[in-house]
């Protein structure tokens, strides 16, 4: 029965091959049941393609629309800022960049010994000393 | 439904150089499809309109990348259905999180408006009883039913074999025949 089933709800939607006609057309013949099965399948099925769906309310296009607009506009600020960001800046890093290596140049020119505390010009200074530098200010 | 037409091509390409005209054109001429869709999932509610929109806004915003592999319906309705599975995952977890033990013990169907649309009463039972069915199941009744789509573009905007439709959908029938038995008096009286 189960599969014979099977072949019913498949002969809704699709073209049975001629021994699963065969089968299933014996089968609603000699079977009231499954008659019945057949004949609420399809009121399900007329059901089921009667809903009505709705449509999307009348302003809909204006505000999908509206929102894309609204995020091209959040786009073009934000390619801005970061236009302003990289360009922008690009001349302040890279006068900044110049200054710091001439006082690492001039650190090194300074101190006694070549290394990286020297270049810094950061000085082997004790909590101490900060603190009564801070204190005597 | 396989192969893209010329006039959507035509359409994506004026869209992409920001052509807003187009895109209303394409949100005119796939709204009532997509709104079917959404509505056969998610059912009768005030988030229809807002996935509805949020299909068209992922649909531009993913234009650039469209490569015309399916025609601009699947692609939209595939976008709708990811939205619309979400957002039944959503309602899941918030309904877990937000019920009370009591409910938990004794489950209340969703109180959805199903009076926002003219539908006779049998066609509200049937809604009610779709809510049911699992987000697989429902995909495959909105689609196949409820939007009317054939097997084969069913399968194709599921990306599922056209057999594994059929089953689903067998799967679905017979759990709705179940479902619909304490209102067999109902459902049948208009076809007899």
């Amino acid at each position: 029965m189960k599969k014979i089933i099977e072949l019913l709800i498949k002969s809704f939607d699709s073209e049975l091959n001629n021994r699963d006609k065969i089968d299933l057309s014996d089968a609603l013949e000699h079977s009231k049941e499954l008659q019945m099965e057949q004949c609420e399948y399809e009121i399900i099925r007329n059901r089921l393609f009667e809903i009505k769906t709705p449509s999307f309310s009348p302003v809909f296009e204006q505000n999908v629309i509206r929102k894309i607009r609204q995020l091209n506009d959040e786009g073009n600020i934000a390619d801005q800022l970061f236009y302003w960001l990289v360009y922008g800046f690009r001349r302040l890093g890279l006068s900044a960049a110049v200054a710091a290596v001439i006082l690492m140049v001039f650190n090194l020119g300074q101190a006694e010994q070549f290394s990286i505390a020297a270049a810094f010009g950061v000085s082997d200074m004790i909590l101490e000393k900060i603190v009564i530098k801070v204190l005597f200010l | 439904m396989d192969v893209i037409s010329e006039h959507d091509i035509e359409l994506i390409r004026r869209v992409i150089s920001c052509d807003y005209s187009a895109f209303k054109s394409i949100v005119e001429k796939y709204e009532s499809k997509i709104a079917a869709v959404i509505y056969g999932i998610i059912g009768p509610c005030t988030e229809v309109e807002d996935i509805g929109q949020e299909t068209f806004i992922r649909l531009y915003k993913g234009l650039k990348n469209f490569k015309g592999e399916s025609n601009l319906e699947t692609y939209i309705t595939r976008i709708a259905i990811n939205l619309s599975l979400n957002e039944l995952k959503k309602r899941k977890k918030a309904k877990w999180m937000f019920l009370t033990m009591d409910e938990i013990k004794h489950p209340v169907n969703d109180i959805r408006d199903y009076s926002r649309i003219e539908q006779d009463e049998t066609n509200k039972i049937i809604l009610q009883m779709i809510d049911r069915l699992s987000p697989k199941l429902r995909s495959v009744i909105a689609l196949r039913f409820i939007s009317g789509y054939s097997i084969k573009e069913t399968a194709k905007i599921l990306q599922i074999a056209e057999g594994t439709v059929m089953s689903r959908l067998a799967r679905a029938q017979n759990k709705l025949k179940s479902l619909l038995k304490p209102f067999w008096g109902d459902i049948d009286e208009k076809d007899n």
